[in-house]
């Protein structure tokens, strides 16, 4: 299970026709309102539960309309939709990005006309309570802005924001109506399920994707050889091209012992086979420094061309570097490994380590000690101690 | 020369986002208590301990065990038990495990399938300690499996539903008889809901009651098994009364409900 799902909309007053002017929302945006008899459904004298559907989708709407009722409560929060809203869903039932098309443009009309002042999405398996404002006002009070909301432009200073919301772009912005903003912080889980919210409606101003998924600020590439001299050894571990996917799967990684030479390429250390191109140039982008490990192939017989697994940025030089062609280092250790863990990401995993301020020579010889051993203990128990230790 | 599709295939293999892990998360929320060289450290105790984890992994030894993913899913649930002060899952990981054990060693049909269901998050951890408990404190005298059965209902309220256990056998809960009752677990603290969740949550309850009477033969008795603070909640909300009426309502057997807690099975 993924969690509840609940919508919460906090307006700063209730107004005195708050259910008929969802009933009217809720038809405006296409949802079956015939059979919904709000007198009929209170759970107590001041709160009612209705629900409203369209085909197998169906949500439930709950009011508190307590005058005094305490601030962490909405006056409407939208449910029953766990079983319709997750991406996962969408394999089931073709109908996913319909559904959510009717839930977007449903909380936009209903922000609107029950002059919401924030509207939240809600994940009982992401602690939904730091998103519940417990005071007012509500821009102080909310711990952590939810995966999706709407905000007035009140809150929404509050909050320092759009900008200031999410510790980078948001991916998607919408001006509903001049005085709320809806702000979704990335594309995730939805595109899983085939979902992108309109940029053009009638019940928004104006809409935008801002985060156009460039994927270059996720990590930052080096090549860990670009600090060696020519004449020093190393090891560096790559694919052939013909090999490459979107992950490095231990069955393609293949070691090679190298030497830089005088043209900063690396060469096999036995036969001087040609392996790669040193990136040390400044690149103008990853693809850029990609392709530059590959572009200048000399017109040899004998090449033994692969791309670098190498090159992120965590992998320092002194995981690559060997003191003599038949040396070990960390490199050499972790590819002598008989394991099912991905050996990418433990060299990785073991890079962000030696990332940290207080790294030292001992400790690097640690890591090659603990290494050693991994290799002595018998083949299940080495990728559980990764898995749990080191990853 | 790479092609243009294989260099960006080749930036995805080099993503951050590939990278996943216990250390990782660790270090990234500034544990600062535990270094990396106490995790190098093979003498430290880690949550969860060695003996959990190789306990865990003995179950990817069978044909039909775990594989795997499913493993290292359960452990990285098991990572979490710090933040779960309430209910099943409070004293640690190395007691939810003990449990799956003691299920296992008493055949109990369905507890790999339901080791294997955990997600990798606190969600996760609770679920899997939840079901356990409820599912002991039921052991004695009773036939009874962790359930991976689903069931759904094409025009609604939803179109599948899970049991968590399943009872072959007349129980008493809460002064009630009760013929082979499907058992739901909600290992839930109340401080993390608002009321106006907990009303959601106790909807969704009753539609997944309504749904499972109305798509099973011979299945109209449900207990509800809950942390005794989440049982008072629903009690002064009014809730327990609401889903019990609800149900019957909305039932064309009269489906009864009863509520217990994980301590009042146990004892």
């Amino acid at each position: 299970m993924s969690g509840t799902i609940t919508i919460a909309v906090y307006p700063n007053e209730t107004p005195p026709d708050a259910v008929s002017r969802t009933l009217d929302v809720s038809d405006a945006t296409g949802l079956d309102v015939s059979d919904v008899n709000p007198d009929e459904s209170g759970i107590d004298d001041r709160s009612r539960e209705i629900s409203v559907s369209r085909n197998r989708g169906s949500l439930r709407c709950q009011f508190n309309l307590n005058d005094d009722h305490s601030p962490d409560e909405p006056l409407l929060s939208l449910g029953g939709l766990s079983d319709t809203v997750h991406p996962q869903q969408a394999q089931n039932d073709g109908n996913y990005d319909e559904w959510m098309d009717i839930v977007f443009e449903l909380v936009c009309r209903l922000a609107t006309e029950l002059g919401a002042d924030y509207a939240a999405w809600l994940n009982t398996a992401r602690g939904p309570m730091a998103s519940v404002p417990k005071e007012r006002p509500i821009g102080e009070a909310i711990e952590r802005v939810p995966v999706f909301g709407v905000y007035s432009t009140a809150v929404l200073e509050d909050l320092g924001g759009v900008d200031e919301l999410f510790g980078a772009e948001p991916w998607y912005v919408a001006d509903i109506d001049g005085e709320r903003t809806l702000v979704i912080e990335s594309e995730q889980p939805w595109v899983e399920g085939g979902w992108r919210p309109p940029t053009e409606a009638v019940y928004l101003d104006h809409a935008e994707f801002r985060d156009m998924a460039d994927p270059d600020h996720s990590v930052q590439l080096s090549d860990p050889f670009a600090d060696l001299e020519s004449g020093e050894y190393g090891s560096d571990v790559g694919v052939e091209p013909d090999d490459i996917a979107d992950e490095f799967t231990n069955d393609v990684l293949r070691l090679r012992r190298v030497r830089v030479d005088d043209e900063r390429n690396l060469r096999r250390a036995g036969d001087s086979a040609f392996v790669r191109n040193i990136v040390d140039e400044k690149h103008d982008g990853q693809l850029d420094l990609i392709q530059a490990m590959l572009t200048e192939i000399p017109r040899d017989p004998n090449t033994d061309e692969h791309a670098s697994a190498l090159l992120h940025e965590a992998i320092p030089r002194s995981f690559v570097r060997l003191d003599g062609p038949d040396d070990e280092n960390v490199v050499t250790k972790v590819m002598n490994l008989e394991t099912d863990v991905s050996k990418h990401d433990l060299l990785v995993s073991l890079g962000r380590l030696a990332q940290q301020d207080d790294f030292t020579d001992d400790d690097l010889a640690s890591i090659e000690g603990a290494l050693d051993t991994l290799d002595e203990l018998d083949g299940e128990h080495v990728d559980a101690y990764i898995r749990e230790n080191l990853l | 020369m790479l092609t243009d599709g294989g260099r960006v295939e080749f930036r995805e293999a080099l993503n951050d986002r590939a990278i996943t892990g216990r250390t990782l998360a660790q270090f990234r929320r500034g544990s600062s208590d535990q270094t990396w060289r106490e995790l190098l450290d093979r003498d430290v105790c880690n949550s969860p301990c060695e003996s959990t984890i190789r306990s865990v992994y003995q179950y990817t030894k069978d044909a039909d065990g775990l594989d795997n993913d499913e493993a290292k899913k359960l452990l990285n649930a098991y990572a979490t038990a710090d933040e779960v002060s309430v209910g099943p899952g409070s004293s640690g990981s190395a007691t939810v495990q003990q449990r799956i054990d003691d299920l296992a060693d008493s055949n109990v049909d369905g507890v790999t399938d339901a080791m294997a269901d955990v997600s990798a998050s606190t969600t996760g951890y609770k679920q899997i300690a939840g079901e356990t408990e409820a599912a002991r404190g039921l052991l004695d005298g009773s036939d009874i499996e962790l359930s991976d059965d689903y069931y759904g209902l094409s025009d609604g309220p939803n179109v599948e539903t899970d049991v968590d256990v399943n009872v072959e056998w007349e129980i008493t809960v809460d002064g009630t008889v009760l013929d082979s009752p499907s058992i739901e677990s909600k290992n839930y603290n109340p401080n993390e809901y608002s009321d106006f969740l907990v009303r959601q949550e106790s909807s969704d309850l009753i539609d997944k009651f309504v749904t499972q009477a109305e798509s099973r033969v011979d299945k109209d008795s449900f207990v509800l098994v809950t942390t005794d603070e989440y049982l008072d909640r629903l009690e002064t909300l009014g809730e327990t009364s609401r889903i019990r009426d609800a149900v019957q309502q909305r039932t064309s057997a009269d489906a009864e409900v009863a509520f217990t807690t994980y301590n009042e099975l146990e004892n």
